[in-house]
Parts: structure tokens; C-alpha cells; sequence
């Protein structure tokens, strides 16, 4: 009985054959039939368009949310919130605008103890932990509570990082983004693997004819390496141009949650990103085919006929897999696209 | 005939694959190239099924029981897996048609209520 990926496997060839049929049909020579049945299919096109959003988001990420602020030492700068009596003000404004940041010192000294809308921006000193920081303060504010009486208002203060002050609002969404241009990503493998798996079938012989000759499985794993690699570097080329303009794009509409997207753009860290993410999945792709070639016992493949022929049970898993990825996609990307509206309407 | 519309917009709308895939077999059994075929004739080149959205979609629903499929042979004597639409796949296909036409009227007539 044919298992459930050699029968996947047919009727993915013969919906190529027929797609070639029919570009015959249409007048093109029998080269340019094939090549653009096997394009149409899937290959370098999709692979572009998932790895592609895959940068674009990254890109964004790590500007807004990893990279550093541009300050000497960035983790020791903190914000310091006064915490008040009663109820909490909502959010200091972050000074937009502001040009640059003076020092207190310069400022003559101010001795009223209810001037509360003071922003107060900080660095640590060298080697403390912001715990400590936030223990000291709290123990000076109280002290001085105790001493001021109701001349004072505040009893407390929270002392948080810049980077996360700055950011904190759109970190989910940013995350959530990424995941979502990632699991697009695993969509595009499917259709790569499939176009794959098709041409791996029709060449399993001319492996079995290799393995008898005495080819070391290093050999044959260079080979079925190869050609996942060329079309998922092809598809990192063109997905890395597209991110580019996807990026600028971001950047010009400027979501209001996002702060420090003027900061980003598509750098060395993302295009380190999108090729070590494009030769993973070249390799897990590859894996995926050669687990199938590898099992192949020789008499089987060289008397099989194209419909016959014993698929692994390890490269169904990987397959299977490959689709419940797809469809956990559809089902996760519309809530998705949905919470991120929510969360950019706030 | 239609303008053909861009990539995006040329995929198929959420949740609708199932209905235009069910709705193709209601004629007669056919394989997985002629449900693309069809889709993309008879919506006069408008809307394409990839075949990486295609056979997952057929796989899903052979799964639910609303499509069985068998080995054939076509008119050129090629082997190819032919799809059938079951009781329950018609039945199911019915009320998708229905639910799907109440909601284009409804949004009809918001679009119209906003132009008057």
C-alpha cells in the first residue's frame, strides 16, 4: 500500500507535468515550459517573500527593541518615577524634542519639596546593580518623609531603565510581528519542500546508481545540499531587497507606539539574520529530502516505477510537520493581525 | 475579461478555500490540477490555487470527511488521484454557500448605506 507521502509525492508531479503541458500548450519551448511550471511552483519566488517579512521584522526588532541606546555604557542609564501619595500620575511624558539633557548641577539649587513634574534621568554608578540603586533611593525618600512631614508629597520612587521606558509599550507587539513573520517563513518552506520532493523523486535512481558506484554518503548529502542552498540563497537575495523597501516603508508611516524607529533599518546584524536563516532551513530542507534518498534500498529504486517505492517514516514526520505549520499559521495569523490592530489603535 | 489582481490580493480570502474547492468538485470528481484549473477559469483568471495551499486543504478535508479520493486513470492514461465530494461535503458546501451569501449582503448594504 502506498504511504501517505508517496502519494502526496505523485500528485505533486503530476500537477507540475500538467502545468507544463499546459505552458507547452501556450507556445513555449519544452526548457522554458519547465522552468517556468517548476518557478510557478514555488520555489525562489516564495522563499523571498517569507524570508523576506522574516527580515523586514527583524529588522525593526532589533532596532527598536535590542540595540543599545546611542550613550556611552546605555544599561547604567536609568529613568527615576516619583511615586506619590495617592494616586499615581499616568505615565511621565518622555521629553520628545528635547535636544539634549543638562545636568542639575547647573541649575540653581531648588528647595521647594512639592515640585513633582521633575523628570529625573540617571546613571548609575559604575558596578551597581539597578536593585541596589532602587533600595538606596527608596530607604533616602522615606528618611526624608519622615523628616518633611505633609511639607512632601512623595513617599517613593521607582528607578527603571531608559531602553525599556522607551520601548516597553510596543514590545509585544513587536514580538508578536516577529512570530508571525516567522511562522510565514515555515509557510514558504512547505512549497519549497514540495518542489523538492518532486525533483528528488524523479532523481532517486540516479542516486541508488551513485551509492552502488561506491559515492560516500558525504557525497550524495553535498549534492541534495546544493540545491535547497541555491534556492534559498536566491530567495535571501531577492527577500533582502524586498525588505529593504518594507522597512523604509515601516519607517515613513511611523507607528506612533513604536519609538527609536528612526533608528532602524536593515544593517549588518539583519542581513547576518537572513543568511544564517536561509542556510538553516537549506540544511533542514535538505535533511528533509535526504531522509527519504537515504532509506532507499538500491534494488528497490533502480526496478521502482515511478509510483511505487518506500518513503521514510522520519521524512513524513518532517513533512507533516512542515503542514501543520501551515495551517497552525492560518489560524494564528488572523488573531494576530487582529491583536496587533488592537494594540496600534491604543 | 477581469483585470487580473495583484499577489496579495489574488490569494484566496480567509476561510473561502474550502467553499471554492467543494464547490468545484460538485459537478464531477476531478484531480487537484483540474480544481486549480477550474477556480482560476471560472473566476475568469482572478483567483489562483497554489498547490502549497491546494493539497493540505484536500488533505484537511478528505480528513473531515467531506471529500473522498481514489486513483484514476485521465484521458492520456496518466494515473491521478481523483476527489469526489461525499454527502456530508455537499450538505456541508450548502450551508458555507448560504452563510457566505448573508454576509456579502450584509456588507453590501453597509457599503451602500455609507454611499447614500
Amino acid at each position: 500500500m502506498a504511504t501517505r507521502e508517496d502519494r502526496l509525492q505523485e500528485e505533486l508531479r503530476f500537477h507540475l507535468d500538467q502545468q507544463v503541458a499546459k505552458n507547452l500548450r501556450q507556445g513555449m519551448s519544452p526548457d522554458e515550459a519547465r522552468r517556468s511550471a517548476l518557478v510557478k511552483f514555488g520555489g525562489v519566488e516564495t522563499f523571498a517573500l517569507g524570508i523576506g517579512a522574516a527580515v523586514a521584522m527583524f529588522s525593526v526588532f532589533e532596532g527598536v527593541l535590542l540595540r543599545p541606546l546611542a550613550l556611552p555604557e546605555p544599561d547604567r542609564v536609568v529613568r527615576l518615577f516619583q511615586i506619590m501619595v495617592g494616586v499615581m500620575p499616568d505615565g511621565f511624558d518622555y521629553p520628545v524634542g528635547n535636544a539634549m539633557w543638562i545636568p542639575r548641577e547647573q541649575t540653581p539649587p531648588q528647595t521647594g519639596r512639592s515640585a513633582h513634574n521633575f523628570q529625573v534621568i540617571g546613571r548609575l554608578a559604575d558596578g551597581v546593580p539597578l536593585a541596589r540603586a532602587q533600595a538606596e533611593l527608596s530607604a533616602l525618600l522615606r528618611q526624608l518623609k519622615t523628616v518633611h512631614g505633609d511639607n512632601t508629597r512623595m513617599v517613593d520612587a521607582a528607578v527603571l531603565p531608559l531602553l525599556e521606558i522607551m520601548t516597553g509599550a510596543s514590545r509585544p507587539t513587536l514580538q508578536l510581528l516577529l512570530a508571525a513573520s516567522l511562522l510565514l517563513l515555515l509557510a514558504a518552506c512547505t512549497n519549497v519542500s514540495n518542489l523538492l520532493m518532486v525533483r528528488a523523486g524523479a532523481r532517486r535512481s540516479e542516486c541508488a546508481v551513485q551509492l552502488a558506484m561506491g559515492a560516500t554518503a558525504g557525497r550524495l548529502g553535498r549534492q541534495l545540499l546544493a540545491e535547497p542552498l541555491v534556492v534559498c540563497l536566491a530567495g535571501a537575495a531577492l527577500g533582502i531587497a524586498a525588505a529593504t523597501t518594507a522597512v523604509r516603508l515601516f519607517v515613513a508611516m511611523g507607528p506612533s507606539i513604536v519609538r527609536r524607529l528612526d533608528e532602524v533599518s536593515v544593517n549588518g546584524t539583519a542581513l547576518l539574520f537572513a543568511l544564517s536563516v536561509s542556510v538553516l532551513a537549506a540544511l533542514a530542507l535538505s535533511l528533509v529530502t535526504a531522509a527519504g534518498a537515504r532509506s532507499v534500498r538500491i534494488t528497490d529504486a533502480l526496478s521502482e516505477s515511478t509510483r511505487s517505492g518506500t518513503g521514510s517514516r522520519r521524512q513524513i514526520r518532517a513533512r507533516e510537520g512542515l503542514i501543520v505549520t501551515q495551517v497552525a499559521r492560518r489560524s494564528c495569523c488572523c488573531p494576530a493581525r487582529r491583536y496587533s490592530a488592537a494594540a496600534s489603535t491604543q | 475579461m477581469a483585470e487580473r489582481l495583484d499577489k496579495e490580493a489574488a490569494s484566496i480570502l480567509q476561510g473561502t478555500l474550502d467553499m471554492l474547492v467543494l464547490r468545484s468538485l460538485q459537478l464531477e470528481p476531478m484531480h487537484g490540477w483540474g480544481i486549480t484549473e477550474r477556480i482560476e477559469q471560472w473566476s475568469e483568471e482572478v483567483l489562483c490555487v497554489g498547490q502549497g495551499t491546494l493539497y493540505p486543504a484536500l488533505y484537511r478535508l478528505e480528513r473531515q470527511g467531506l471529500v473522498t479520493s481514489a486513483w484514476r486513470t485521465t484521458e492520456n492514461n496518466r494515473r491521478a488521484r481523483y476527489y469526489t465530494l461525499t454527502a456530508a461535503g455537499r450538505k456541508h458546501l450548502t450551508q458555507e454557500i448560504k452563510d457566505w451569501e448573508r454576509m456579502l449582503r450584509a456588507i453590501n448594504l453597509v457599503l451602500q448605506a455609507a454611499k447614500g
